[in-house]
This record gives C-alpha cells, structure tokens and sequence, in this order.
C-alpha cells in the first residue's frame, strides 16, 4: 500500500509556488518532509529485489527532488500524480543500470545481498562492525562462504548512484539532490579536489576519499554521513583508489 | 602512524588456532584478489571486525597496484603474534614508500604512506628477508571502537 502524506495538494502547490518565486529552501524542505513517507513507500515496493532498502529510498530520492524541480504549476495536473512516475521511473532506471560485470554463481549472489543487508543491521545494533565469524553466524554459513560472497561484491557496479545519472538539465547527483552545501566543507575538500589525481574522481568518489582519508571518518561513519550501506562505502573506495592509481599510470 | 582503528578482537575465542604464518607468491597482474582472499580468510581467524578485514584488503591492494607493476612477482607474507596482524609485501624498491599517489603544485595530496596509515595501525619498510613494506593491524585495538 502506498503511503498518502498528510497535506492537501493545493497546500503541496504553495509551497513549490514558494520556492519556485522566492527561492524559499524551507519551502523545499517541508516539500520533501510531506512527500518522503510517499516516496518510501514506492521504494518500498522494490525492496526484495537484491537491493537495500535504505538505496532504493536515496534513488527514488533523487526521483522526488527532479519531480520537484520539473513539475509545471500551470499544468492542471496534481503534484503527486507527477511525483509517482519520476520516482518510478527512477528506480527502474537504477536496477537497469547495475549489472554484475561477470558471472557470479547465484547461491553466492544472494549471500552477498544477504551479508550486505546483515552488516549494516549488525553494525547498528552491535555499535560496531561485525565480524567475519558473527556474519557467518547469523547468515548460518562457514566463514570461508562469507570472506568468498563478500568479494564477488566487488564484481557489482554500481553506474546509476554516481555520475551517470542523466539530467535534462544537466547531471544530477544524489548527493547533490540531498544535501546542502556546507562552506567549512567545500573549503577543505578543495584541497583534495584541486589535486591532479582528484580531477579523475566524480563528486561522490572524491567526497568519500575526503571523508575517509582527510576527515578520517570509518566506513561506517561514512555510510550514514552519506546515506549508502556500509558496503558501498568500500566499494566507492576501492575504485577511487583504483582510478586514481590508473591516472598517476597515465603521467609522463 | 596513523591510529584510526576499525577493530578486531584478541585471538582466537573459538578454540581455533590461527596459522603462523601464510606466504604467497602471485604475478601482480591478474592476482591481486587472490591476495585479498587469502588476507580476508587469514584475518576472519584472529575475528578482526568486518571494517578492519576489509582495509587490509584495501591496503594490500593499493601496495601492490602502486609498488609493482602489472607484469611483477610479488610475494605477501601474513603473519600474526599476540598483539598484531603482519603482513609483509615485497621485494619492493626501497624508496616506494617516499611515491606519492598524487601530487600538484605542492597542494596537500595523499602519500601513499599516510593513505595506508589510514587503512592499518602501522606501515614500516624491512630490507631482510626481501625488503617488504609491512603492513602493521594492531589486534588489541580492538575496544577503542
């Protein structure tokens, strides 16, 4: 069932009326708030599907933020009835695009959905990452499976969470959608960005290297910093260093 | 060194005893997982937390794409006591450590000495048996989390 949020479309329009003429943010904002249990909602029914819950919501995020900024308040046509296909429409988008880049046998795919899911439950109930012993514990698994299905994560791309997320008006990055700037941030991610190497990384790639190796943030730090599963954070990390390693390869 | 702990757990609680040592020799090239593999599956012994097993392997990882070339022979050396988790990667040149991941127009970077004092307690250079650089996972670190 779908989630209804509490207001009225009329009083929907007058916020997005507000931001769109005044600029108002906190118009935006309370947008958003009103339309997030819907959104979570639609996320919601694509759960199950091999995919956090947690990114699924971030996606069709994304999805809300471009309904919003796309909806046209001339057209005769209610907010949400224009919120419920973006959204759709991104989250389809974003199980198109992440693929396994090579055969990964199934039993091994649906322990690492299984281990991902787990290790963030764990990590917050535990207040710390588990171990390989706990996973193998409570998936009922040798460790040998868990260390095995926790490498084929590294055969899974993810395209759509970073730099591919095509806009009409230009790319379009979750986490540009959902957070706003921070100055004190932006100030000292300069340092990094302004760095050769940095240059080859797209915003999420470089924000997570700064949070891991400038601000000195864990992977768990970082996964709810940025909102993305702990495992994710690893990965992004993984192909950063990679990318940068590959770039210095390309220097004279 | 960097002090950024993800955790791990004294030795073995489950009666299992944890292998001296395990040495592998692999082209660079095409090996690289086999050596996180074989760093995951030694480190799942000592019950280091999933956050710790998995920057080792970051760290193992970035040594040998930064220290080797694609067409080298390295070999990691993982070995553990009371008190640490060691693993050493050679034979290297003895200056890999001085190699900077990035660098331009003297704006901060990242060495890669501070970037893997990052991922692990501590990172030394050995010149015997072959000269290694040594990655150091302090074991009884693991309740500063």
């Amino acid at each position: 069932m779908i989630a209804l949020s509490a207001s009225t479309d009329s009083e929907r329009r007058a916020l997005l009326a507000a931001y769109r003429r005044d600029g108002d943010l906190a118009a935006r904002d309370r947008l958003v708030e009103d339309l997030m249990p819907f959104v979570r909602s639609v996320a919601r029914r694509y759960a199950g599907r091999g995919e956090q819950l947690d990114d699924l919501v971030q996606v069709a995020s994304v999805g809300l933020v471009k309904a919003i900024e796309r909806f046209d308040l001339d057209r005769d046509v209610e907010l949400l009835a224009y919120v419920f296909p973006t959204v759709v429409g991104e989250l389809k988008r974003h199980f198109r695009d992440r693929v396994w880049s090579v055969t990964v046998p199934r039993r091994l795919k649906e322990l690492h959905y299984l281990l991902s899911r787990q290790l963030d439950e764990m990590t917050a109930t535990l207040g710390r990452s588990p171990t390989i012993s706990e996973l193998a514990d409570a998936a009922g698994v040798d460790e040998e499976e868990v260390v095995e299905a926790l490498e084929v994560g590294r055969a899974y791309t993810t395209r759509s969470l970073h730099g591919s997320i095509d806009d009409a008006d230009g790319d379009v990055e979750p986490i540009d959608s959902l957070s706003g700037e921070e100055e004190g941030y932006e100030a000292t991610e300069n340092r990094a960005v302004l760095a050769a190497g940095f240059r080859a990384l797209d915003e999420r790639e470089r924000t997570v290297l700064h949070l891991r190796f400038f601000e000195g943030l864990t992977q768990t730090q970082i996964a709810v910093e940025i909102g993305v599963s702990q495992m994710h954070v690893s990965r992004l990390i993984r192909k950063a260093l990679a990318k940068l390693e590959s770039e210095i390869e390309e220097e004279p | 060194m960097a002090s950024d702990r993800n955790g791990s757990a004294p030795l073995p609680s489950r009666g299992v005893s944890a292998p001296p040592s395990v040495s592998i020799g692999l082209p660079v090239g095409d090996y690289i997982g086999v050596a996180r593999l074989v760093a995951a599956g030694f480190a799942s012994r000592l019950d280091l937390r999933y956050e710790a097993v998995d920057d080792l392997q970051t760290a193992i990882e970035t040594v040998l794409r930064s220290a080797f070339g694609p067409d080298d022979h390295a070999t990691v050396a993982i070995s553990n006591d009371t008190e640490s988790l060691r693993v050493a990667i050679g034979p290297v040149r003895s200056n890999a450590l001085k190699r900077r991941l990035h660098e331009h127009d003297g704006v901060d970077g990242i060495d890669l000495d501070s970037l893997l004092g990052r991922l692990v307690d501590d990172v030394t250079m050995e010149r015997e048996p072959i000269a290694s650089i040594v990655l150091h996972v302090d074991l009884a670190a693991a309740d500063a989390v």
